[in-house]
């Protein structure tokens, strides 16, 4: 089994899937996961392995060069652009970020700090 | 035999069947012509068919993908495949070749005369009429032309397994479909190289062997290379028929790309 990053789509979700493709490539790239130069996916591949449209997988790539987070040329695929700063920071940013949104979640519910780590090891230990 | 080798077997078997009744009784009709297009396409519709066993994964809940490039280096076999392109030259130079040579039979001693029609090989005065077809242009054209689709629409196939998911399983995973499906298909094409590169070199030997074809022998030099590629040809075709049958098992790849599928 190969060590490339994972991307998920869950329907169930309210987010679109090419927002949820783009998030999670932005992401990627921005903690360094993806290095720069990295070529992504072919759209129809990605798309077939998801089961999206190829449309969808294309407009989260369209949307990731919008943002300087990718470059496409032709004939050369899609690539990942240099990022400004360190990974180590940006990594570290988008984790904090991702944290802050789980905790506002879970507070709203009257999740105490205890049950929110606790499920956080959970779901970890169901990867 | 599983159902996807039975289904690859019954395309190649049919096919050759079917190229092989084309060619024989028609002697020198349009049958052979369209022998490489029958085994084309019975070859084809093997190797659809055995596709079709490996289940897609249902585009439902949550599915996940890994972000690795797939590339038709990864999966196509190196050997093989060079072996398919060395073949398709000698065919392309081989035909080159009968074609060039094919000529009018305007005075044949029993038969009414042929213009050069692409089919004939013989003397301008004098000799017999051939007993055979002689691979002229009559039948280098319309072969090469069906080779040529056939190498254009095995790359578009490979383009497409590249790109296709497959539901995993304990004895199957995207990468061994991959590396496998693309075996087949590269030994698919070698069939349909090899077939009309033994039954051109066979059918030029024997031409070129009856004593009354011309009033002199003539290109005698040739024929016991005649003989070589044609058991070179049906060496490799043996070769290549095999690999349909039974695509080597793939070896793991550090760039397998895993679907997969909750």
């Amino acid at each position: 089994m190969s060590g490339d990053p994972l991307i998920m789509i869950d329907p169930s979700q309210l987010v679109p899937p090419y927002v949820q493709i783009r998030d999670q490539i932005a992401d990627l790239v921005g903690a360094g996961e993806l290095a720069e130069g990295t070529r992504l996916p072919a759209v129809r591949q990605l798309a077939a392995d998801l089961g999206l449209a190829t449309g969808t997988v294309a407009r989260a790539y369209q949307e990731l060069e919008a943002s300087g987070h990718v470059t496409t040329r032709r004939g050369g695929g899609t690539r990942v652009a240099a990022q400004p700063g360190a990974a180590s920071r940006r990594r570290a940013v988008i984790v904090e970020q991702h944290a802050r949104e789980y905790v506002e979640s879970v507070r709203r519910l009257g999740v105490t700090p205890d049950e929110a780590l606790e499920a956080v090891r959970t779901a970890f230990g169901n990867l | 035999m599983d159902r996807a080798r039975l289904l690859r077997a019954a395309g190649l078997v049919t096919g050759i069947l079917a190229a092989v009744s084309l060619i024989i009784g028609r002697s020198p009709g349009i049958g052979p012509a369209l022998s490489v297009a029958a085994l084309v396409t019975l070859l084809a519709v093997g190797l659809v068919a055995a596709d079709r066993t490996v289940a897609r994964p249902a585009a439902t809940g949550v599915r996940t993908a890994r972000l690795t490039r797939r590339r038709l280096v990864d999966v196509v076999p190196l050997g093989p495949t060079t072996g398919v392109v060395v073949l398709v030259v000698a065919l392309t130079g081989l035909l080159s070749v009968t074609s060039a040579a094919s000529t009018p039979h305007l005075h044949s001693d029993t038969t009414p005369p042929n213009p050069d029609d692409g089919r004939h090989f013989g003397c301008l005065s004098g000799g017999m009429a051939q007993s055979g077809p002689w691979p002229g242009w009559f039948y280098a054209i319309p072969v090469l032309t069906t080779v040529a689709v056939a190498i254009v629409v095995a790359v578009v196939a490979l383009r497409g397994v590249l790109a296709r998911p497959v539901v995993e399983s304990a004895t199957l995973s995207g990468d061994s479909y991959r590396r496998g499906t693309a075996s087949a298909i590269v030994a698919a094409l070698g069939v349909v190289v090899t077939v009309p590169l033994a039954g051109a070199a066979y059918f030029a030997y024997s031409v070129l062997g009856q004593p009354l074809v011309c009033d002199q022998p003539v290109a005698q030099g040739t024929r016991p290379w005649l003989v070589a590629l044609v058991i070179m040809a049906a060496t490799a075709g043996a070769y290549y028929a095999a690999r349909l049958v039974f695509p080597p098992a793939a070896a793991a790849s550090p760039l397998a790309a895993v679907v997969s599928v909750r």
